[in-house]
């Protein structure tokens, strides 16, 4: 369980976040909309221990989250999966490369992490020929896409998604967005995707919340997502 | 200050655990050595020239007339071996590895690549910063040995040609006043030259701020505060071991 209270985080002498409360259980997906700029991708990052915060409690299974804790951080690394906005694949490697790349590096054999890489390759839906492909030759939908693949690859127990339809055509929007629901009920993995995209929050209407004033806020059941979001 | 000094030791000790994991992989100190030092080469083999043809004019200049010639020899050696090569070559070689490197990390960081690699469970002071700083470490006082052979030989030709003084006379007064001190003492305060430029590199690059306008300061901070440190701890040798 992801367990957030009283979270209260600043970026350069502006509070962003203030006294946030949030809880992701097991097997559990949440969506958090909110407009550009109010501070969604600080608040998934706080949460996954990429940035530092001033109070409160960040837990993931009882473990508290501190940036400063390495030790720590790679405990709880070792459950999160994070998909990037930008999808954030090392330049120097090929797409494959990228998603053994944890594998690699944490003991795998070659013919191991090729064959879980190529594996999670497929699982994206994504054709084996981009395989070799360095990251600058791929779209941006299909960068998203390794990212995910690169974070399945570690087997995580939460994935974190950042604004995993943003700047995508529609089809690939159906396709991601599909993708994430296949992945929390089949696979169990709990997730949180942050999003500003309304079709997406649609989808997933049993946990939506809004990130407004530095806090979460449930929209009400009557209003209409897209009223509440012009507010 | 005190905290960001705090927080570069910090930073230093945890990349310095990245020993046992480099180690272990000899191509990824190669490929750093090749990138900080082997293509340094250009610069330190144009810039040791031109330090030996202005150290002979230099030394001529200032040693009158009526003193022995080969005195140009030796003092030209000796503040070659004692200061020229060592904190030109630290300075030059500085300006060009700590503005890459922090600008590369820095884009690292600015495009979440850092952050990757840190969900992924690994350690981007071991696993980025660590084989630059020892390939800083190994390369620089390699590149000042280098820089001392060609400075000197460029200095004794320019005697040669510009002053007309024959090279045994020249080698007569490297010969005659060469003191271990002066190349030992050279050479260590270069190691940990290397050391110190290689960690504010990494240190800026790996905590790069945000958006390009980050990448631009980290850049600019790297370069001025390793290029200061060098200097300073330049004077603080000269202060303690040739005074
Ligand atoms: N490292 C940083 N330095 C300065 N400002 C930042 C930094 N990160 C984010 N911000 C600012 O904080 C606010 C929230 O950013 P962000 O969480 O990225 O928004 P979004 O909801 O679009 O993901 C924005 O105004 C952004 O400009
Ligand atoms: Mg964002």
């Amino acid at each position: 369980m992801i367990k957030v209270e009283g979270l209260v985080k600043s970026v350069q002498d502006r509070v962003i976040l203030k006294d946030l409360n949030f809880t992701l259980k097991q097997g559990e997906i949440a969506v958090i909309l909110g407009r550009s700029g109010i501070g969604k991708t600080v608040f998934i990052k706080t949460v996954a221990g990429l940035l530092p915060y001033e109070k409160g409690i960040v837990e993931v299974d009882g473990m508290r989250v501190n940036p400063y804790n390495y030790t720590d951080m790679k405990i709880i690394w070792s459950k999160i999966g994070f998909v990037f906005q930008y999808g954030a694949l090392l330049d120097s490697l090929s797409t494959i490369e990228n998603i053994g790349f944890g594998l690699k590096e944490n003991g795998f054999k070659e013919k191991e992490w090729k064959r879980i890489a190529f594996e999670k390759l497929e699982a994206v839906g994504l054709d084996k020929s981009v395989a070799g492909l360095m990251p600058a030759q791929l779209s941006g939908g299909m960068k998203k896409m390794v990212s995910l693949a690169r974070a399945l690859a570690l087997s995580p127990n939460y994935l974190f998604y950042d604004e995993p339809t943003a700047g995508l055509d529609y089809s690939m929007v159906v396709r991601i967005t599909s993708l994430i629901g296949n992945i929390n009920k089949i696979l169990g993995i709990a997730s949180l995707i942050i999003t500003h995209d309304l079709y997406l929050a649609k989808k997933f209407r049993e946990n939506i919340y809004f990130l407004k004033d530095g806090r979460l806020v449930k929209p009400p059941k009557k209003v209409t997502l897209e009223d509440f979001y012009d507010e | 200050m005190f905290r960001e000094i705090g927080k570069i030791v910090l930073f230093m000790v945890r990349a310095l655990k990245g020993f046992p994991y480099v180690i272990k992989k000899p191509r990824l100190i190669l490929k750093e050595v090749y990138r900080v030092g082997v293509l340094s080469l250009p610069m330190v083999i144009f810039t040791s020239i031109f330090v030996g043809i202005v150290t002979t004019i230099q030394t001529a200049y200032q040693t009158n007339a009526a003193l022995p010639k080969y005195l140009i020899g030796a003092t030209a050696f000796r503040i070659i071996l004692i200061e020229l090569s060592p904190v030109v070559i630290s300075l030059v070689v500085c300006g060009r590895i700590a503005s890459f490197i922090s600008a590369e990390l820095g884009t690292m960081k600015v495009t979440e690549q850092i952050d990757a690699i840190k969900t992924m469970g690994l350690d981007p002071h071991k696993f980025l910063a660590f084989p630059i700083i020892l390939a800083t470490t190994i390369s620089l006082p390699l590149l000042v040995i280098i820089s001392e052979i060609l400075a000197t030989y460029s200095s004794m030709l320019s005697a040669r040609w510009m002053l007309g003084l024959p090279y045994s006379i020249f080698i007569y007064g490297m010969k005659t006043f060469f003191v271990m001190k002066d190349l030992v003492g050279g050479l260590l305060k270069t190691i940990f030259f290397g050391f110190v430029i290689s960690i504010i590199a990494t240190y800026y690059g790996i905590n790069t701020g945000f958006g390009a306008e980050g990448v631009g300061k980290a850049t600019t901070y790297s370069v001025v505060t390793s290029s200061a440190l060098i200097l300073i701890f330049d004077f603080f040798v000269a202060f303690g071991v040739f005074t």
